[in-house]
């Protein structure tokens, strides 16, 4: 026998990672809000044109929301924009790319769990997709390379992912999360593996001694490239999930030149 | 197991997947449907199955229609070389309703949603360029003006733009009957953006 809690009402800021349609003329609102965590709220009659909420909960807008708590979905009270975020929407390719991270931050919490880390970076990353065009690849990269650390997953970069000693060749492991020697390499303790440029190598370090926001001096356009590879491979091996906006992102975006899926050697042997 | 009959409670549980229909609204249909003469239930039921059976998508706009092609493509009146892009079916509906709109549609059939996984391949998009190359000489865009419908028609245009058309999208602001002081800064930022010479 179980008393059921008292329902309640609280606010806090959150920013709309999805929405989905629900019925004739509302919408579930998939939000993080900074200290509740992930939420599912019904926001009531939103698709009207008249709705007091039309242009609040768009995805990627950061609104000061008010939510009464329900059983598994939430009801959305009150919505006042904080950062509408709305530049994000008007470029396809910026819009792709928010997308992603609010899909990285999705997959990335639990419902109902506070990870105001998470909410943080995820501001972050909108606010430099936003002021940064020029630099939006890097900034993705280094959001995901940021977020992945945030789960607990920090890649290790600076010494063997195996064994822990010095490197002396550019081999990355995605099962390890790391780069890795190459006797631990030879003896095919390291899984899937991708060979990277040095320049590449050097970025990694570079992320790894950074934080979000700071941009290195030289230009890696090339890079970014193999790094970006290297990440979504990473993603999707630790958080078991196939990332639909990327794979979207991709179809939609010009060529990418060959496919570096050749550059992954042979599998382990445990 | 349920509490009723399994003729019953299977009627209740196909009720419950309809939109807006909870338990209790479909075990009330139910009984409802049960005390109907046999000859209305039977209507009903016939008038569901030849929706599926009769109902297909326009081999030219892909609105709904009940031949090959639909009404409004039928239509000798219609011009053909005006096309208004829409999301669902039921946007043509919308449109229609206005009366001011004298060219044809065509239904993509959703909307970009990186997110959920759609892009341009979920979508009618091909057959839309297809279409456009064949002596259209103006799309309007008429995605919802939510994220989803902006990115495609931020799309639509980049992929419409090289085919040397008039591109344009509906444009959105604020409601009829609406107050300025209740709207959102970026509703009111795109009426400003789209208002009209007096
Ligand atoms: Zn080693
Ligand atoms: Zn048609």
């Amino acid at each position: 026998m179980s008393f059921s809690r008292q329902p309640k009402t609280f606010c806090d800021s959150g920013i709309v990672l999805r929405t989905h349609k629900l019925g004739e003329t509302d919408r579930i609102v998939r939000l993080i809000t900074r200290e509740h965590g992930k939420r599912s709220a019904v926001a009531k009659g939103i698709r009207k044109t008249t709705s007091s909420f039309s242009g609040k909960l768009e995805p990627f807008t950061c609104s000061r929301v008010l939510l009464y708590e329900g059983r598994t979905l939430d009801i959305l009270r009150q919505a006042e924009i904080e950062v509408s975020f709305h530049q994000l929407r008007e470029d396809l390719n910026q819009y792709l790319r928010a997308s992603v991270t609010a899909e990285i931050i999705e997959k990335m919490t639990v419902e109902r769990e506070p990870r105001p880390e998470l909410f943080d970076l995820l501001i972050k990353g909108l606010e430099l997709l936003r002021d940064k065009q020029e630099l939006a690849d890097f900034t993705l990269a280094f959001f995901e390379f940021r977020a992945i650390a945030a789960c607990g997953y920090a890649l290790r970069v600076s010494e063997c992912a195996n064994c822990s000693s010095k490197l002396d060749e550019g081999y990355f492991s995605i099962e390890l999360g790391g780069l890795v020697c190459s006797r631990c390499r030879q003896r095919g303790k390291a899984g899937r593996l991708l060979k990277i440029k040095d320049r590449t190598i050097f970025l990694l370090q570079w992320m790894a001694g950074n934080e979000l926001g700071a941009y290195p001096e030289a230009a890696f356009e090339n890079e970014i490239r193999e790094l970006d590879f290297l990440l979504e491979k990473v993603l999707e091996h630790w958080l078991e999930r196939e990332f639909k906006s990327l794979r979207v992102m991709h179809a939609l975006k010009d060529q990418r030149g060959e496919s570096q899926e050749e550059i992954l050697a042979g599998d382990s042997i445990y | 197991m349920g509490v009723y009959a399994e003729p019953l409670e299977r009627v209740i549980e196909e009720l419950s997947k309809l939109p807006g229909i909870g338990p209790k609204s479909a075990q009330r249909i139910a009984f409802f449907l049960m005390n109907r003469p046999e000859e209305d239930v039977a209507a009903l039921a016939r008038a569901i199955f030849e929706l599926k059976a009769k109902i297909r998508f326009c081999s030219e706009c892909y609105n709904i229609s009940d031949g090959e092609k639909c009404s409004i493509c039928m239509d000798e009146k219609r011009d053909p070389s005006l096309i208004c892009v829409v999301e669902e079916p039921r946007d043509v509906v919308a449109i229609e309703r206005t009366g001011n709109f004298r060219g044809r549609y065509h239904v993509l059939g959703g909307a970009l949603s990186p997110i959920d996984g759609i892009g341009p391949e979920e979508l009618r998009v091909s057959e839309l360029v297809e279409r456009v190359s064949t002596g259209v000489t103006e799309v309007i865009i008429a995605t919802n003006p939510n994220s989803e419908g902006d990115a495609t028609a931020l799309y639509l245009a980049k992929v419409l733009k090289p085919l040397g058309i008039s591109i344009s999208r509906i444009a959105s602001g604020l409601p009829v009957g609406g107050d300025i002081e209740y709207a959102d800064e970026v509703t009111l930022g795109r009426a400003l953006g789209g208002r009209v010479t007096l």
